[in-house]
């Protein structure tokens, strides 16, 4: 199944992030790379949702911070999360191939 | 952190925890939270901190109660308590949305009441008709004799079947004697006939249906009296010489004249003035109806008297006569074809060679239980309806689910299957149906008091019902009709659903263009049905002018016509007639209400014209021909407008004791004088010659649409008949001479009960019944038809305006002319309309020719009518859509530029 805007931006963020990927780093992430502001409540959705597809697993660790005594829920992209964003940017790639152009005159 | 950091608020954590299910969730959302809850603390201060923490708390909670829920849904799918649950929600959730679109569901519950009104009312009509249990013991074994005549050049279908109607089921005694020899064949013969008899009671005299049977007919049915006995054998009156006065009454006289008495056995009856003793009562379901009237006759008689009672003659006609209907059970192990080799050896046994083959037709087939065409044409007909109006919700529920497409794609992202969304749509369209279904019981009933009340033609029409059957089908429908117009849209609205971002414009585009696609598909369907169903009722219409076009042969206007019954059967005696009439006639000319007034035995177009007689030509010997008759008085001519053209009419002197004479029409005189006169010629009828004494013009018998039949005229003095219409042509309004008429025979005999009374243009337009029935019922479908598809082009319309105002605000700003914009919008749906017209026509001309044996003076390719049908519906979808589409000139570029 293709992947949303939402899931692909999570996804890259997760991958960005590595080893220290949880909730709030993921907002971080997306947040300072695309000045656009994250949806806390659909960011735990898209990651239950993406998990259940198989797309990437978590773990629960402690952390720093004040967390309120709960452990930080840690996720990784799994190999097919890799696939389907591989493909997702496929067809993009191939979709805006030819386009430069107009890129630039659109600006 | 710091110490005085406090934990998010206490109430938002419990909100949330709520809906989280997994410890994975609780400690990711909730840790993440209150961690970015102390940061916000820190840079913005404690309150709004709080407000943030709230707000996410209740985005939280909602989004994951609605994504738990689909995905509970979701799994539980998969086990029957989940069904049924899912069931329940689902009804619920589709009686929410219902609610929610009030003009929406009341446009389609409308639609789809009208549909499943018009289909089930059809249905408990045909249901009715179709009655398949027969009320006899093993009806398969039962057959019904018919007598066909093999001509050299005798056209045969397929089977060898003689199909130009030359079969007849009537048979004579003698041969119905023949056949009951066949015992190799048959395990019991039976034959029966009908007539009336009048029944004397204590209060009103009245007119009875009498069956007459020989006393195998119970047992060869299977069905023996409840009460009492079957008749003996030395009952007939072909055995003992004259039959024994017994009667036996059908269930339904002995409840409603005898109030279901239990020891009516015994009892004694007056019948045609002679004493008859009850010796048994029928079973409630008895019916036998006539092979020959199978699509008329309901089968039930009041009261069976046994063959050759005294008096008793089928319609005036000897028992020697072809009258007698037989039934026979087969033997077992035999095939139909075995049995008529044997049935033809017996008769040609007894009789010498009857010149007629003996053909052996199952009482099921005989009952008309085969779909006749008429009902094949009432079921093609509503079937039809039904699809119009299947499309036409199909496309208000299209353009309704694609505005909730973002509903659709919300749920699809928050987790719901899609085969989740697909059941709870159809769900949706199901609980429609099932409204529909409930406005279609009403509609039904509705439909069915006017088929009832409209229709004659539609054989046991009295006995339709609406019964639990009808209901379970209307709901049967219903279901059906929601789930058909239902998946369609479905499918198409949910194809897809989640996989695009609920706002991208791509995707709109895209299935814009498939609903676009579909909605032509399904407009082009209804727009062709209606076509079909407009040529179709166009086509009776014009048939039925044309019928109506057709000159009867008589002034039917300001004629009023009272049918009595003698008692005498068959015939009282001349004398007694002649004075009978006479004094009811003298009665009725010193009336200042009427103009002139006589009696008639056999009325045109009143029913009672009994079949054809053998007439001779005297001098002749080779012309031997049959013709109809009719018994007049005289007056009869000139009340009735009817023409002399040569000799003279009847008169008073022409009475019983004068030489015999008779009067022919036009058409009978030209065929067998042709370039003569036949006045003083003399005719043979029934052993006697008869002078010919004058020619009038041609009438119409019965039906307007057939072929004048050679018909004479003798005086009802000298050939007296039972049953007498007395007719009066009114001076002034025809109402008023009714009473008049009353009066006069209840001065001369107050005993005589008066079966009928009508106008005689009643009794005209009564023999085009069927065909203003079949007009009118195939008009209204075709026109509730074009109205529902100027709808479904009206909204579809409105819809693409809608979807392109955006567009055409551009085009506008950029200069385009605003007929150019409403061509544009428009032209799509006419091509639509103007294909399907095209198409509708094309079909029609096919399915005309199914009609081709209904239709009366035109063509199966009537041009007027198609012409007039196309441009109509033509017409109809252009206006539809041109009302819509109107509003898009109104279209503002600067609203719409101001709007992107």
């Amino acid at each position: 199944m293709a992947l949303g805007e939402f899931e692909q931006l999570v996804l890259l963020a997760i991958l960005h992030l590595g080893d220290e990927a949880y909730g709030v780093a993921v907002v971080d992430a997306i947040e300072s790379r695309t000045g656009r502001s994250v949806s806390r409540s659909s960011l735990y959705i898209t990651f239950d949702r993406l998990e259940s597809k198989g797309y990437l697993t978590s773990e629960l660790r402690p952390g720093t911070g004040e967390r309120g005594g709960k452990l930080r829920r840690y996720v990784a992209v799994t190999r097919l999360g890799l696939d389907a964003l591989r493909e997702s940017r496929n067809s993009l790639l191939m979709m805006w191939k030819g386009l430069k152009g107009v890129l630039e005159t659109g600006k | 952190m710091s110490e005085q950091l406090r934990p998010p608020p206490r109430m938002a954590r419990w909100l949330i925890g709520r809906v989280l299910t997994s410890a994975t969730q609780q400690h990711g959302v909730l840790g993440d939270l209150a961690e970015e809850h102390a940061r916000r603390a820190a840079q913005d201060g404690r309150l709004r901190s709080n407000l943030w923490y709230w707000r996410q708390a209740a985005l939280v909670y909602l989004k994951y109660r609605l994504a738990n829920g689909e995905r509970a849904r979701g799994q539980r799918g998969s086990t029957a308590r989940g069904l049924v649950h899912d069931f329940v929600s689902d009804m619920r959730f589709a009686a929410r949305t219902i609610r929610r679109q009030p003009v929406f569901t009341t446009v389609t519950v409308a639609t789809l009441g009208l549909g499943i009104g018009a289909v089930t009312s059809v249905f408990s009509v045909v249901d009715s008709m179709l009655d398949k249990r027969l009320p006899y013991a093993d009806p398969t074994e039962l057959v019904t004799v018919w007598l066909y005549s093999p001509a050299e050049q005798e056209p045969q279908n397929d089977e060898g079947l003689v199909v130009d109607g030359r079969r007849s089921p009537h048979l004579t005694f003698p041969q119905y004697r023949a056949l009951a020899e066949a015992r190799n064949a048959f395990d019991g013969v039976a034959a029966f006939g009908a007539g009336n008899m009048v029944l004397t009671e204590v209060a009103e005299p009245a007119r009875v249906s009498v069956g007459v049977a020989t006393s195998t007919l119970f047992s060869v049915l299977g069905r023996e009296p409840v009460f009492g006995r079957a008749f003996f054998l030395e009952e007939e009156g072909s055995v003992a010489g004259g039959a024994a006065n017994v009667v036996i009454l059908s269930h339904e006289t002995w409840r409603t004249r005898f109030t279901s008495d239990p020891e009516v056995i015994g009892k004694q009856i007056t019948l045609d003035e002679r004493l008859h003793t009850i010796v048994g009562v029928l079973p409630a379901d008895f019916r036998i109806r006539s092979a020959a009237e199978a699509s008329t006759d309901t089968g039930m008689r009041d009261l069976w008297v046994p063959i050759g009672q005294p008096g008793y003659r089928l319609g005036g006609i000897g028992a020697s006569a072809q009258d007698w209907e037989v039934v026979a059970r087969l033997k077992e192990h035999i095939s139909v074809e075995q049995a008529i080799v044997e049935a033809e050896s017996a008769m040609r046994a007894r009789l010498g060679d009857i010149g007629s083959r003996i053909q052996l037709v199952t009482r099921l087939e005989d009952e008309g239980l085969a779909l006749d065409s008429r009902t094949a044409l009432l079921v093609t007909i509503v079937a039809l309806f039904l699809v119009i109006t299947c499309s036409n919700v199909a496309t208000l529920a299209l353009g309704d689910l694609l505005g909730r497409r973002a509903e659709l794609n919300t749920r699809v992202a928050l987790g719901a299957g899609v085969g989740r969304l697909v059941r709870q749509l159809l769900t949706e369209s199901a609980v429609l149906g099932l409204l529909g279904g409930a406005l279609g019981i009403l509609v039904a009933f509705v439909g069915t008091t006017a088929l009832i009340s409209l229709g004659p033609p539609i054989p046991r029409l009295d006995a339709v019902t609406l019964d639990l059957r009808v209901l379970a089908f209307a709901v049967a429908v219903g279901l059906f009709a929601g789930l058909a117009a239902g998946t369609l849209p479905t499918l198409v609205s949910t194809r897809g659903a989640g996989t695009t971002s609920t706002l991208s414009d791509v995707s709109q585009r895209t299935t814009d263009r498939r609903e676009g696609r579909i909605q032509s598909v399904v407009l082009f369907f209804e727009v062709a049905i209606t076509v079909v169903l407009l040529v179709s009722g166009g086509l009776f219409l014009r048939s039925l002018q044309h019928m109506l076009a057709v000159d009867e042969g008589l002034e039917s206007q300001s004629v009023a016509t009272v049918r009595i019954l003698l008692p005498d059967s068959p015939a009282p005696a001349p004398d007694k007639m002649a004075r009978f009439s006479r004094e009811v006639l003298r009665e009725l000319k010193e009336s200042p209400l009427i103009s002139s007034a006589s009696a008639v035995g056999g009325l045109p177009f009143g029913g009672g014209i009994i079949g054809a007689d053998g007439l001779r030509i005297v001098g002749s010997e080779s012309e031997r021909f049959s013709a109809r008759r009719l018994h007049i008085l005289p007056g009869f001519l000139e009340t009735l407008g009817i023409p002399l053209i040569a000799g003279r009419s009847f008169a008073e002197s022409d009475g019983a004791d004068a030489p015999p004479v008779m009067i022919v029409m036009e058409s009978l005189a030209r065929r067998y004088w042709p370039g003569a006169s036949p006045i003083g010629q003399q005719i043979m009828h029934w052993g006697e010659p008869r002078t010919v004494v004058g020619v009038v013009g041609d009438v119409h018998l019965e039906r307007l649409d057939t072929e004048i039949e050679p018909t004479f005229l003798v005086p009802l003095t000298q050939i007296p008949r039972s049953e007498v219409n007395f007719i009066a042509r009114a001076n002034g309004p025809v109402s008023a001479v009714f009473g008049v008429l009353r009066n006069a025979i209840r001065t001369v005999d107050g005993n005589l009960p008066i079966t009928q009374t009508a106008t005689m243009s009643d009794l005209v337009l009564e023999s085009v019944k069927a065909e203003r029935f079949r007009t009118f019922l195939v008009m209204t479908f075709g026109v509730v038809a074009a109205m529902l598809a100027a709808t479904g082009v009206f909204g579809v319309t409105a819809r693409s305006v809608a979807r392109c105002s955006r567009e055409m605000g551009i085009r506008s700003a950029l200069g385009a002319q605003h007929q150019h914009l409403l061509i544009t919008i428009l032209r799509g749906k006419l091509r639509v309309a103007t294909f399907g017209t095209l198409a509708g026509l094309a079909v029609a001309l096919l399915f005309a020719r199914l009609l081709s044996h209904f239709l009366f003076g035109i063509e199966t390719w009537d041009i007027p009518t198609y012409a007039a049908v196309g441009s109509l519906v033509l017409l109809t979808s252009t206006v539809s859509g041109y009302l819509p589409a109107r509003r898009i000139l109104r279209v503002e570029p600067a609203d719409v530029l101001r709007a992107e």
